[in-house]
């Protein structure tokens, strides 16, 4: 696919590598010669220096036969005017990265009267994902398929636990329709099968119906209580959209931020909102402020290594739910072991979001992806397929089918019924199939095939 | 550095070169040739597959690739390249000398042209046919060949394509890597099969059209007749290779535009514009001159076009001895010899880009004396360009000139007469082939002593990568883990 993308930042960069990996042409506008031509340097992709906005640039980019442009300069007006003149120029899809708060309250509109096909917003993104890790205290990180029915979620097995040391084929009989999909230990991730051990300390990534998750939780011990406080560090975007949703949660919430005027805005946007001016990386002032007393602290200033080190104290001080916003992600894997339990990237979920897009796009001609998720640090790839009339697949055991390699088959959506696949089971045309992968680019069904 | 995915990407490139070795093999049982030709053939390409097949049994395990590396990867392939290339000469007898034969093959590869042998024609047919197609295999760039025949680019590789694509810039005409390689080498090949037709209905015979096909495309110039293109004695055939090597000194990502339908971009360039002038210019007052002479008005434009596109886009092809007419039109030649195709051709040279741009500077600078405050910006292709760029441009000319100057100063111990020593090493340098004097049209560079045949080849190696790889190959410090 033709992709041109504007803006080579944090996200821009991120895009050119997974995009270019999976076989998509892209062409990448930015104003800096040198961003451009280290970026150039590590990417198969081409470049042109240049500023989006500029008719004549796009049009030097042949914009106007592209499948998908991609705005992500960090000014939405450029984003919204590059994507409106692309538009304009004859590409087919555009994406603007839209951040602020005056256009992103009126995202239907925008997009409605501007011809944008997609409007994504990271620090809207980021604060969904927050709200779901709170209302699922018990998961490090969640993702959902088929409108919620089915769940991904990551759980981390504690060495009192009774999970661990015990085997994955006995863990249909004990706990019932949940299924271990993916496993990842000391930085690698694998697919287990039946004789695989659990070990302490090992991320179980679950798939599972909502109430199935629920029995794995109280069986397993995992359970926890709902989470009713959290205390924020930092007032930047994320958190003016992270406490709209979790006040919805009617969750108790006190906002710790350094400047005063920040301070200020969000107490006069959120009046029932504890709203403290001051410099939360300060472990007396944490304190003084009675952080022992939250059950969940949200890291969410500009600075990864301050976060990293607020959730290392809200932890030690004893709070059931850490979640911390990590833009550079090296950063964690340098940390190794260290407990931080969720943690959020605001690039990553608009980059997740952008290819998901694009593979979605595949589909209409020859893909049949209609979700997909990339979870463990974005090692295992799980995506929601349609089985057509015609395939090769139609009305065979999976027992009789010969796999590839790490792939696991989690669950067949047919109509309204959850089918947690046994070897006995058949697919048959129209249903969903939740597959987890390790080895990426499936696009049709016929893929899992070895 | 990462000595271990040097070394696989070298043992994939030997495996390449065994694989085309094979080629000449089926020319050699086409005409009948005794059994030692066929044989030579096939066992160096077993010879060379297998030290390929010993250097890539180890997959690596880091793949990055960096700079460096693309560096050293370009500059040992093509001395890599040249010494297996050079070994059926020396078995099957035609060129009994392996230092002769490794100058014969790198002249070949460099798309030099350059040649020991005083007679051509006592040559076998397959040694002709290989000594030719190594100018098809290097005019491009054998890396080049590797990117866009191998399934699997890293996102290191773009080092290597920039360390090979001759040129101050380097662009891919398309995102992906691979793509560009492959559209370049259809481009390059879809050219050389309309040339050999072109030459057969001209009249020439089958064998030979091929031989000065792979001549013309690679920029190379090594013929089959003593006497290079003369012997044939056809305006028809003069003006095809003519022409042909026009082409072949012009951006090959200028045909790619015309092939998108981007005319008017094509046509613009500014580039062009100094490379057909200077063709022309050079042509005119060549004629003048030499219809002054020895030659008739139209015998003049037919030796001058001929000898002047063979000149500029370092070709080497000749129809008339140039060591013969006035000095006027040798020295213009001579210059010519510098200048060199355009960037990104298979020719050699300075490149177009790169003196026009210097003569820009050159006259910017006027202005900014006679006009202290003025802000002056030179531009190139309707764009300015920036000071970095000019610094390298003419940082690269000062490494050009002292690197002529060493090897001239070396070469000329061996050497009694200025012209010879002056033209050789710019006629290998520039990737020319014949020079003036000794090494002229009607000479060769037998008479070198090896250490400075050697000399030579490691020149045209040189002036076909644009010196710095062979540079950073030499460096002490570049084997060094840390350097």
């Amino acid at each position: 696919m033709n992709i041109v993308i504007a803006g080579g930042g944090k996200v821009g960069d991120t895009l050119c590598n997974e995009l270019s990996l999976e076989k998509n042409d892209i062409l990448l506008i930015e104003k800096n010669q040198k961003r451009l031509e280290s970026i150039i340097n590590k990417n198969d992709i081409t470049g042109l220096v240049g500023s989006a906005t500029s008719f004549e640039t796009q049009v030097e980019a042949d914009v106007g036969t592209c499948d998908i442009f991609i705005a992500v300069t960090p000014q939405d007006e450029v984003n919204i005017i590059s994507a409106i003149i692309a538009k304009k120029l004859g590409a087919k899809h555009t994406i603007a990265r839209v951040r602020s708060l005056e256009y992103a309250n009126h995202m239907d509109f925008m997009r409605e009267g501007l011809g944008i096909t997609m409007m994504i917003n990271p620090e809207m993104e980021a604060a969904k994902d927050i709200a779901r890790v709170i209302r699922f205290p018990e998961a490090l990180s969640v993702e959902q398929f088929a409108n919620g029915r089915v769940n991904i979620v990551e759980i981390e097995v504690q060495q009192s636990n009774r999970l661990a040391h015990s085997y994955i084929k006995d863990f249909r009989n004990n706990i019932g329709n949940v299924l271990v999909c993916a496993i990842q230990r000391d930085n690698g991730v694998f697919i287990p099968d039946g004789y695989t051990q659990i070990l302490p300390r090992d991320h179980l990534f679950v798939t599972g119906s909502t109430k199935d998750l629920a029995k794995l939780y109280r069986q397993s011990g995992l359970k926890k209580e709902k989470l009713r406080s959290a205390l924020i560090i930092g007032g930047g975007r994320v958190t003016h959209y992270v406490i709209d949703m979790l006040a919805e949660m009617h969750m108790e919430l006190k906002v710790i931020e350094l400047t005063l005027d920040a301070a200020k805005e969000l107490s006069e946007r959120f009046p029932r909102v504890v709203i403290i001016e001051g410099d939360g990386s300060d472990q007396e002032f944490l304190k003084e402020e009675r952080i022992e007393l939250y059950d969940t602290v949200i890291s969410l200033t500009g600075m990864d290594e301050e976060n990293i080190l607020i959730s290392l104290f809200a932890l030690n001080q004893g709070a059931k739910k850490v979640i911390t916003k990590v833009n550079r992600t090296d950063l964690l894997k340098l940390m190794g072991h260290v407990g931080l339990q969720s943690i959020i990237t605001p690039k990553r979920l608009i980059a997740n979001e952008i290819i998901r897009f694009v593979r979605s796009l595949n589909s209409n001609d020859k893909s049949q992806v209609e979700a997909l998720f990339r979870i463990a640090d974005n090692q295992v790839e799980t995506i929601q397929l349609k089985v057509p009339n015609d395939s090769k697949v139609v009305n065979r055991t999976l027992e009789s089918m010969k796999l590839k390699q790490n792939i696991l088959i989690a669950y067949i959506i047919r109509g309204k019924k959850l089918i947690f696949p046994t070897g006995r089971d058949v697919l048959k045309p129209g249903d969903h199939v939740i597959i987890t992968s390790i080895e990426r680019k499936l696009d049709r069904i016929e893929d899992i095939l070895a | 550095m990462n000595k271990q995915m040097v070394a696989y990407i070298l043992g994939r490139l030997l495996q390449i070169e065994a694989l085309l070795l094979l080629i000449p093999v089926v020319v050699s049982l086409i005409y009948r040739e005794p059994i030692r030709y066929p044989l030579s053939f096939i066992v160096v390409a077993l010879v060379t597959g297998m030290v390929g097949y010993q250097f890539t049994k180890k997959r690596p395990k880091i793949k990055s690739l960096y700079a460096k590396e693309g560096f050293i990867i370009v500059s040992l392939s093509w001395i890599l390249l040249s010494f297996f290339g050079a070994l059926p000469f020396v078995l099957n007898g035609d060129i009994p000398s392996l230092v002769d034969a490794f100058f014969e093959t790198a002249s070949g590869f460099t798309t030099t042209g350059a040649s020991i042998l005083n007679n051509v024609e006592l040559l076998a047919r397959s040694s002709l046919f290989w000594r030719s197609f190594t100018h098809l295999i290097g005019g491009m760039g054998v890396l080049v060949f590797a990117l866009a025949v191998l399934p699997q680019v890293d996102s290191g590789s773009i080092h290597i394509m920039k360390a090979e694509v001759p040129g101050p810039t380097f662009g891919k005409i398309v995102s992906r890597l691979s793509d560009s390689a492959r559209i370049l080498y259809i481009i390059y090949l879809v050219f050389t099969a309309i040339i050999i037709v072109l030459l057969l209905l001209a009249g020439m015979p089958v064998f030979d059209s091929f031989i000065h096909a792979f001549g013309a495309a690679g920029t190379g110039g090594f013929g089959m007749r003593n006497g290079s293109v003369a012997p044939y004695d056809s305006v028809a055939i003069e003006m095809i290779l003519g022409v042909a090597m026009v082409i072949f000194g012009i951006n090959f990502n200028l045909y790619f535009l015309i092939a998108s339908r981007h005319f008017k971009e094509a046509f613009q360039s500014e580039e062009l514009k100094w490379y057909l002038g200077i063709i022309v210019g050079s042509i005119v007052l060549i004629t003048l001159q030499l219809s002054q002479h020895t030659h008739t008005l139209l015998g003049g434009l037919r030796d001058s076009f001929f000898s002047v596109t063979s000149i500029i886009t370092t070709t080497g092809f000749s129809t008339d001895n140039f060591n013969n007419w006035p000095l006027f039109s040798r020295i213009l030649l001579l210059f010519l010899m510098f200048v060199g195709g355009m960037a990104g051709s298979t020719g050699g040279g300075l490149k177009v880009s790169r003196v026009a741009i210097l003569i820009k500077t050159a006259f910017s600078e006027l202005k900014r004396n006679t006009y202290p405050n003025r802000v002056v910006t030179v531009h190139f292709e309707k764009k300015p360009v920036d000071t970095q760029m000019l610094k390298v441009i003419a940082n690269y000319l000062i490494l050009y000139v002292t690197i002529f100057v060493s090897i001239l100063l070396i070469i000329s111990i061996e050497l009694s007469d200025f012209k010879t020593a002056f033209s050789a090493v710019s006629a290998t340098f520039n990737n020319i082939g014949p020079g003036m004097g000794l090494v002229g049209p009607e000479g060769s560079f037998a008479f070198f002593s090896p250490f400075n045949k050697i000399l030579l080849s490691i020149t045209m190696i040189m002036g076909r990568l644009e010196i710095f790889p062979i540079l950073v190959l030499f460096s002490p410090g570049v084997w060094r883990r840390r350097a």
